[in-house]
């Protein structure tokens, strides 16, 4: 029954990670029929198979009500308003999929999506493996390492709009980041008038405040592997490459599953700093969705529309996130 | 031995690396306190003057005394507290479910939290608020606290993290009868002490920073909290950069604090892991 | 020149004169004589909460002005509240739960009155019999902004037009009197900028003028295209369509690109769009007369350091420049008691204008108060007035915000990318169609 998921953990033979982490086994198998109805379903419902599922659904219970009714409820909204015309001053008026047909003919969606991908890819593609080995460092002995831990964290916790003041003036055709280039002999970047410049520029930007968030994410996956792994590992002969290789990389796979996903998300929903530093220009080069979004539902009053374009950002950033589901064989069916 | 003396010298330029390059990422910080120092007219200047001469330690005080910022932190650690005690709580009980048990529709549950982290707020935000409204919370720290709390970031990362758990652990504690709940506080929690507190801090970072919410359904000034106070110096015409500069190392201070906090109980996560064996 | 002085002084005079013809009528302007002609007000308790986005100093001088009513009527109770931006109002606004009184710019406040969000102003509250009193009382074109048909909707709490500001010691140091020396035309501007901008290497380190480019919502390209458009005899907008594409455009086009001196070299930012002319890089800089005490705010060795004159003129002879406003407006969802005292109240915060001026520098287009000596006292009204007087407001349409992101990304194209102008103006007016249709 169900407790043959329990199976042993498998130590130290990497490949083996996925059946150490939850076995197979039929997730909800029925008795056979033989005894009378009434007295098949109490000894059904005192089953150690029914108890676990219970308590499955009691745990998501409480924070799944509270999404049902302050997440699922306004998605469900959002969706009905992309159907309609909504100027949020007056009620909304049903239109079908006319936002959505509009939507694909308009060039500066088209834009919006383009810069969107650019920035989720060249953020994320960056961060991936930069905070990754940020972490690898930061779990080697290292002198002074909380210290310099909390140094690498800092911009990660500075409020968003200083966020955008500092960079905004880093950006500057005399600030530091063109000090610097100017220093290895690379000529002057002008970062926000120029359109094929702004983009990256941004980049570096979130690389700045995001490569340490996600470190301290692949830090607690790290700190999350048991001792005896490595110790299992090591009476093999394993270490160093070879540890990281059999016993690390296939025990984070979750972590890095976790930070792939949330950084996708959290990229493709970029907006403060943005808003703030162009406000989406040079001519629309920094226009990413959800500044579209903001945009075309506050302050040109189309809410319609907005939520139309949010249900082809979800739609995209879904795709992506069920493609790596399935490429990370993440594998708690139900 | 030359090799290890070369390993040494790696190692220990390695180290010299990682502090340089801990220096690039501190200097942006750096300019913000300088910033918070200097008069209104020099928060741009170029060069820089990483030094302000001489330092305007009054910009504090006067930023502080602006608006009543005394009462926008009690309010911001109230509502980040709440919201990040509620949501470890609440999404870690909901990751450990969908890690640690099988039930029928748990693949599409799984799904379906993860798409409520794809919508962007501009879109949720109104109907939100009328749901807010409709229960009457409008201006109240239930309406800054609660629909916060309903954020599935916690749940995915608590399930990630406790996928990684061997199930050997689990097993056991039932076996030996700690029960359902006493399994999961007195096993699970102890034993992913380091997500539970990545978990804890990003909660509170995402809270003490928050903006648009707080600013969408306070109107109350005595509800406001320190990012709606820090938005009050950009006025129409000018901002008071000083000012916020100086508010903004203020409050990046408890952030620190609790990091450190942070890391030494990491510390204490990783031997007590090694204690369970 | 000397034609351009005469016809300043034409126009002066021609203000003169419709000042004193609006001054018996601006004079009885008082909450007593709103009373004597049948604006009743309800006697019961009343509660009224009013929003407004400005900031500190306007907001105090706001709350004082609160005070005074309540004290006036023992029965009304205002609260207040300051910094609300035009997010929280549209989202307020969607979920039914915005206040009787809100401040809307201009530009938003045609979108409000379309979908009858807003109350039309009852003449009634200002002692008038029609819109047209009411209309009297303030400059000729004022409040063309915040009129449809033939209702007026608010009334303006802050009223700009743009003229242009100079830095006398970075005139006086090129060799140039502030006030003799100061150009006329944007041709005598872009001749200054070559006197002004000055460059050590490569790095500029002095500006003559600039317009502004940073800040995408597209606010000050949109407000800079409106000047030039109609300077060239032009027009932005006409019955909700876009006429841009035309010689005016083209014109309004060329003038900018002869203007551009280095847009990347700048610490201005969306919310504080004069911080070059403040710190002195930019030798002038076009704005409205609230700007004088900001500049000093930021940098106050500008104290006394500037000088404002009429904003440069394409065609001086024909001269215009943009008026814009922020406004005082009654949501259509009060009561009608809320509404009347709502209006009374208005009425009363906007007849105190030399309260306003001597506080925090917002002029409100009001006629009357303009011949007293503190107005006449007061260093460059004259050039305020002028300017004013040769306003005109933004397009009018219910798409603004969509049109001022269009222009921008078209001016973006010109500046930055070197687009040709005519293409620009052709793509931003197919840009601007089709947003109207959607």
């Amino acid at each position: 029954m169900w407790l043959t998921r329990a199976g042993p953990p498998a130590v130290a033979g990497g490949s083996s990670a996925r059946a150490e982490r939850i076995g197979g086994g039929a997730p909800h198998r029925l008795p056979v029929p033989t005894v009378p109805r009434a007295a098949r379903a109490a000894r059904w419902l005192r089953s150690a198979e029914v108890r676990h599922q219970a308590w499955g659904y009691l745990f998501l219970a409480p924070m799944f009500l509270l999404l049902v009714v302050f997440k699922f409820i306004p998605m469900i909204q959002a969706l009905y308003l992309s159907l309609t015309t909504y100027d949020l001053l007056s009620p909304p008026r049903f239109v079908g999929l006319r936002n959505y047909m509009t939507l694909l003919g308009d060039p500066l969606f088209h834009q919006s999506v383009g810069v969107t991908v650019y920035y989720v890819f060249g953020t994320c593609g960056f961060i991936w493996f930069l905070s990754l080995a940020m972490a690898l460092i930061f779990n080697a002995p290292l002198p002074g390492k909380n210290l310099l831990r909390t140094i690498y964290f800092l911009p990660a916790i500075v409020p968003v709009v200083v966020y955008a003041v500092i960079w905004q003036f880093l950006f500057h055709p005399y600030g530091l980041l063109n000090v610097a280039l100017h220093a290895v002999g690379l000529p002057a970047i002008h970062w926000l008038t120029d359109t094929r410049a702004v983009m990256p520029g941004f980049i570096l930007a979130a690389l700045w405040r995001f490569v340490p968030y996600f470190m301290i994410v692949y830090l607690a996956g790290l700190q999350n592997i048991p001792h005896e792994y490595y110790e299992a590992a090591a009476i093999d002969g394993a270490a160093g490459v070879q540890a990281f290789r059999y016993v690390t990389l296939p025990l984070l796979r979750p972590t890095i599953l976790l930070v792939v996903v949330v950084s996708i998300i959290l990229m493709s929903k970029v907006f403060t700093n943005v808003l703030i530093i162009t406000g989406g220009g040079p001519d629309g080069a920094t226009r990413v969705l959800s500044l579209f979004i903001y945009q075309t539902g506050f302050q040109f009053f189309k809410m319609g529309l907005a939520s139309a374009a949010s249900i082809f950002l979800l739609l995209g950033t879904m795709t992506f996130t069920l493609l790596q589901l399935r490429l990370f064989r993440d594998d708690a069916r139900g | 031995m030359p090799a290890g003396r070369r390993q040494d010298a790696l190692y220990w330029c390695g180290v010299l690396l990682v502090a340089g390059w801990g220096l690039v990422q501190l200097a942006p910080i750096l300019w913000m306190i300088s910033t918070s120092l200097k008069p209104l007219r020099e928060v741009f200047a170029l060069p820089i003057q990483w030094v302000p001469r001489p330092p305007q330690w009054a910009n504090y005080p006067e930023a502080w005394n602006h608006f009543p910022f005394a009462r926008y932190f009690a309010n911001s650690f109230i509502v980040s507290a709440s919201v990040t005690v509620l949501n470890v709580l609440l999404a870690g009980m909901a990751g450990y479910s969908l890690a640690k048990y099988r039930y029928f529709g748990q693949r599409a549950l799984f799904i379906a939290v993860l798409s409520t982290l794809m919508l962007p707020i501009e879109v949720l935000m109104v109907p939100t608020f009328l749901i807010v409204k409709s229960l009457g919370w409008l201006n109240t720290y239930q309406g800054l606290v609660i629909p916060v709390v309903a954020d599935a970031f916690g749940i995915f990362l608590m399930r990630q993290y406790l996928l990684s758990l061997p199930d050997s652990l689990v097993e056991a504690a039932r076996i030996d009868g700690a029960g359902e709940l006493g399994t999961y506080f007195r096993i699970v929690v102890p034993l992913s002490w380091p997500a539970v507190l990545t978990l804890a801090i990003f909660t509170w970072r995402e809270t003490w920073d928050a903006f648009v919410w707080p600013f969408i359904i306070i109107t109350d000034d005595s509800l406001r909290t320190v990012p709606i106070g820090l938005q009050r110096f950009q006025e129409q015409y000018v901002t008071t950069y000083n000012s916020v500069m100086a508010i903004s190392t203020v409050a990046m201070i408890p952030m620190v604090l609790l990091f450190f906090f942070f890391q030494r109980a990491f510390i204490r996560g990783i031997a007590l892991s090694g204690l369970k064996e | 020149m000397l034609r351009c002085g005469r016809l300043a002084a034409g126009a002066v005079a021609v203000l003169a004169i419709s000042f004193v013809v609006g001054l018996p009528r601006g004079a009885d302007v008082s909450p007593a004589a709103a009373a004597v002609a049948g604006w009743v007000l309800p006697t019961g308790p009343v509660t009224l909460t009013e929003w407004d986005g400005g900031d500190g100093t306007k907001s105090a001088l706001l709350r004082e002005l609160i005070a005074d009513y309540e004290k006036l009527h023992p029965n009304v109770k205002v609260n207040f509240e300051t910094d609300v931006k035009s997010l929280k109002v549209a989202a307020a606004i969607a979920a039914g739960t915005a206040p009787e009184i809100f401040e809307a710019s201009d530009a938003n406040l045609q979108k409000y009155i379309a979908a009858k969000a807003v109350e039309p102003l009852p003449p009634a509250a200002w002692g008038q019999s029609s819109v047209d009193g009411v209309l009297a009382l303030y400059l000729p074109h004022v409040l063309d902004a915040v009129t449809a048909g033939h209702s007026l909707y608010a009334v303006p709490d802050q009223l700009n037009a743009h003229s242009l500001y100079i830095n006398n010691r970075m005139f006086r140091a090129a060799g140039l009197d502030p006030a003799k020396g100061a150009p006329k035309t944007w041709d005598d501007v872009a001749r200054l900028n070559k006197i002004l901008t000055k460059k050590q290497g490569d790095r500029v380190t002095q500006k003559g003028f600039e317009f502004r480019y940073i800040c995408d919502d597209g606010h000050w390209q949109a407000h800079v295209f409106h000047i030039l458009v109609y300077q060239a005899g032009g027009d932005v907008i006409k019955d909700g369509k876009p006429v841009f594409n035309s010689e005016a455009g083209l014109k309004a086009l060329t003038t900018w690109k002869s203007l551009v001196v280095a847009p990347a070299v700048t610490s201005n930012t969306c919310s504080s769009p004069y911080q070059d002319f403040a710190v002195e890089q930019d030798a002038m800089t076009f704005a409205g007369p609230h700007v004088g005490k900001i500049v000093e705010q930021i940098n106050p060795a500008m104290k006394g350091n500037y000088t404002v004159v009429p904003l440069p003129q394409m065609r001086p002879d024909h001269p215009a420049t943009l008026i814009y406003s922020f406004n005082w407006t009654v949501n259509a969802r009060a009561s009608a008691a809320q509404k009347r005292v709502a209006w009374d109240l208005i009425h009363f915060m906007s007849s105190k204008p030399e309260m306003w001026w001597q506080r925090i520098q917002f002029l409100q287009g009001t006629r009357g108060w303009l011949t007293m000596p503190v107005a006449r006292n007061t260093p460059f009204m004259s050039a305020f007035t002028h300017d004013l007087s040769v306003g005109r407001p933004l397009g009018r349409t219910t798409y603004y915000a969509d049109l001022q992101t269009i222009i921008a990304r078209m001016v973006d194209r010109v500046i930055l990318k070197d687009v040709d102008p005519k293409t620009a103006l052709a793509e931003a007016s197919d840009e601007f169609t089709r947003a109207i249709s959607k």
